[in-house]
């Protein structure tokens, strides 16, 4: 009796309140616009990410950093010290609010958070590196300043950064070893040891593009550790040919 | 054909249609599943009713939103199930809540009810009647839905949006802790 009357009271307030018009049914398209907006957000991030890894992987490559593991321990070392920690932190942010947004989709909630979240990861680095090279295109307009928006930013954080790794192309050959210019037209002098660790058969000529692992000395002469030629052209075009640029195995000649 | 012999999805299209009136049905029958849920969920509740208008008002101007495709109780309970969520958090120093738990992370095998649990429903109703109020809410929750509202556990899990595995992890620690905390009574 007394739920009887618990329940008369509840009903009738509630449509009291739709009748007297201190609720309203808020319209379809209000719902619709939401939900569009929602995609589109996770749409937009989810290319921002694209965009941060790869160029993040385009940095690494273009630096060489990316070639190194081949070396061995020591090249893991240089390969993780050379890891780009701000460019990883502001994934990780937006990993995790691509990864609250989606989670309101069923086919996410319904999961394991890890699942979501392995394949969101999957699917940025996959994509991050199959775009890689598109930064190539930007960074050849900013060098010839054609970039107007983003030229100082591939310029400046693009391609070479101090330490024990260096990519350039071969312009001069000597009896100890190499010259090397950079992509900034900057020079180096590279040793090659009965040490240097290079690929079988190994016969560098001018014009090849070679990654060398070795400390720089005060005269600007690198002794090398290690150097592997890579292609150029398969960055540009390495995987519509199926060539892919793999940090520990690169594409070599 | 009578509002009563309609499902609830037919009679939200009607209701959507512009027939307030036909909401009443849905009030009619949802009062009481909410007002009990409600009671149970935040244990202590002297305003439940006014919570459980609330979410009937919310239900309605909301109502677009909803997939007529889809089953129309977890709808309703979703929007209950956040609105009590609110009262939990304004709750603070009386109640924990968490917005994160590791349980959604990892995934765990999902253990169905067997004949067993279910023949012992009534006794784990019993227990819940004596001794929710021990429990956390994110324990308390689920064997409110699934053993007072009898919910499956994808309705659950809809409800409150975690993975499947989860609500049965749930389950288990909260049915877990309920016989400790009788054993430790008796």
């Amino acid at each position: 009796m007394n739920q009887e009357q618990d329940g008369k009271n509840i009903g009738e307030k509630v449509l009291d309140a739709i009748k007297h018009g201190k609720v309203k049914m808020r319209p379809r398209w209000h719902f619709v616009l939401r939900a569009v907006l929602l995609l589109t957000g996770i749409s937009l991030i989810f290319l921002f990410l694209l965009y941060l890894i790869s160029f993040m992987f385009f940095t690494m490559q273009q630096a060489g950093d990316w070639f190194v593991p081949v070396f061995g321990p020591r090249g893991w070392f240089a390969f993780l010290r050379s890891l780009p920690l701000l460019l990883i932190f502001f994934s990780g942010i937006f990993i995790v609010v691509l990864e609250v947004l989606v989670r309101r989709y069923s086919f996410a909630y319904r999961k394991p958070l890890l699942y979501s979240a392995a394949g969101i990861l999957a699917l940025v680095l996959l994509g991050g590196i199959f775009m890689a090279p598109m930064h190539r295109g930007f960074f050849k307009s900013a060098q010839e300043n054609k970039l107007p928006m983003m030229g100082g930013f591939y310029k400046n954080f693009g391609p070479q950064r101090p330490g024990d790794v260096r990519r350039g192309e071969v312009t001069g050959r000597n009896p100890d070893g190499l010259q090397i210019q950079d992509v900034f037209g900057g020079t180096s002098t590279v040793v090659i040891s009965p040490e240097t660790r290079l690929p079988y058969g190994a016969d560098f000529e001018i014009g090849d593009t070679l990654v060398v692992f070795g400390e720089k000395n005060e005269d600007g002469v690198i002794r090398a550790f290690g150097i592997r030629e890579i292609d150029d052209s398969d960055f540009d075009s390495g995987f519509r040919r199926g060539n892919f640029p793999h940090p520990f195995f690169p594409v070599m000649k | 054909m009578d509002l009563a012999d309609k499902t609830d999805e037919e009679v939200v299209v009607l209701v959507r249609g512009g027939d307030v009136d036909a909401f009443g049905t849905i009030v009619e029958r949802y009062e009481q599943k909410l007002l009990r849920y409600a009671r149970r969920f935040l244990f202590g509740a002297d305003d439940a009713k006014d919570l459980v208008q609330d979410v009937f008002i919310k239900a309605y101007a909301n109502l677009q939103s909803f997939d007529v495709n889809r089953r129309f109780s977890p709808w309703l309970y979703r929007v209950a199930h956040n609105e009590f969520l609110n009262v939990i958090k304004s709750r603070r120093g009386k109640e924990t809540f968490s917005l994160f738990d590791i349980d959604i992370l990892f995934p765990h095998p999902i253990a169905q009810e067997t004949a067993d649990a279910r023949a012992n429903s009534q006794e784990i109703r019993d227990w819940m009647e004596k001794s929710l109020k021990s429990l956390d809410a994110k324990y308390r929750e689920p064997l409110v839905l699934y053993y007072f509202e009898e919910m499956s556990y994808q309705e659950v899990a809809d409800i409150l949006q975690i993975p499947v595995s989860t609500v049965g992890v749930r389950l288990g620690r909260g049915r877990a802790l309920l016989r400790k905390n009788i054993g430790r009574d008796e």
